[in-house]
């Protein structure tokens, strides 16, 4: 970095120099008058005594580029020197790995890849099996025993949800439940209803007399 | 309940012979169960008879003046339930005007009112 400060135009010791230059070569050019080639010429009346001032010192131009990638390869070839040898050759080692490894995905197969898992190949047969199978079991038309059977209940049953319902279906149940009722009741009442009073008396006394209700 | 006994009183309530009154007063309404009690005189009630329905309005601590609220509410519930209400109004009126018991006359005349209110 040394080397780039001195080239630039910002080092106060390289303008100071450049002062103590030109205010020798004034000094030179004061005295030789006659060397100016512009003296005695005008431009539109306007002499220009010193115009040749600075003839002769054109400021060098240094490629900054070029200086401060040579300041950047110093730099690195200090540090090289600094780094212990072990980490650069692990940096290398690490790079060459890399790159191997590229190389083989560049020129290996991934189903080959995928294959050469232990186990890989008895997967990939089976799923191929299956498959197969579901190719097979969705080309197969399908037959359910009893099918046409639920079809045509679906078919009366929706028919008869969408028969306008009448009370004439209801005829004749109630009749039917209320001699059912009285079946029923008759049966309840068969056991003492061809009884006398008198028996059924008795028999209500000695249901009674067990209960201990009548001694 | 004895299922037997509820039977029994089924069969006397269907009985036409008027001396199975008598056995439903006398094994019924006198019975220390309150469901056999309550059964006999809903069945004393849907006999709808004079003999019957005097048992339960006229009678202390039977029917309507049962000491048991429930039989003597069901008791009730059978009256305002019947068709024909014209003997039980005669009985009511009868017990209203003629009884001696004053809570038994009391009771008659609730009963007539629920009677005039349904």
């Amino acid at each position: 970095m040394a080397k780039i400060i001195k080239v630039g135009s910002q080092n106060p010791t390289f303008t100071s120099t450049k002062t103590k230059k030109a205010s020798s070569i004034q000094t030179h050019r004061n005295s030789n008058e006659a060397t100016n080639p512009f003296k005695f010429t005008n431009f539109e009346g306007n002499t220009l005594q010193f115009a040749d001032v600075f003839e002769g010192f054109k400021p060098q131009k240094t490629n900054k580029l070029r200086m401060i990638a040579a300041s950047v390869t110093g730099s690195m070839s200090k540090v090289k020197s600094i780094i212990p040898e072990s980490i650069v050759n692990f940096a290398k080692r690490v790079v060459g790995g890399i790159s191997q490894a590229w190389d083989y995905a560049k020129s290996t197969n991934v189903s080959d890849a995928i294959l050469a898992i232990p186990g890989a190949r008895n997967i990939n047969d089976g799923i191929r099996r299956n498959v197969e199978a579901t190719k097979e079991f969705l080309n197969t038309p399908v037959h359910i025993p009893g099918l046409d059977t639920i079809k045509s209940q679906i078919n009366a049953t929706r028919e008869f949800f969408n028969t306008p319902m009448t009370f004439s279906a209801f005829d004749g149940i109630t009749e039917k439940i209320n001699n059912m009722a009285s079946k029923i009741s008759f049966q309840g009442k068969q056991k003492y209803a061809n009884m006398s009073v008198a028996e059924i008396e008795n028999a209500w006394k000695e249901i009674m007399a067990a209960e201990g209700g009548i001694e | 309940m004895n299922r037997n006994v509820l039977e029994i009183i089924d069969a006397l309530t269907a009985h036409e012979d008027k001396d199975s009154i008598r056995v439903l007063e006398e094994l019924g309404t006198n019975s220390p169960d309150n469901e056999v009690r309550e059964y006999t005189s809903r069945a004393l009630v849907r006999k709808n008879v004079h003999d019957s329905l005097k048992i339960v309005i006229i009678n202390q601590g039977k029917g309507i003046n049962d000491l048991s609220p429930a039989v003597a509410m069901s008791t009730i519930n059978e009256i305002l339930a019947l068709k024909d209400k014209s003997e039980v109004v005669r009985i009511l009126d009868d017990t209203i005007n003629l009884h001696s018991d004053e809570s038994v006359k009391e009771n008659a005349r609730s009963v007539k009112s629920l009677l005039a209110l349904s």
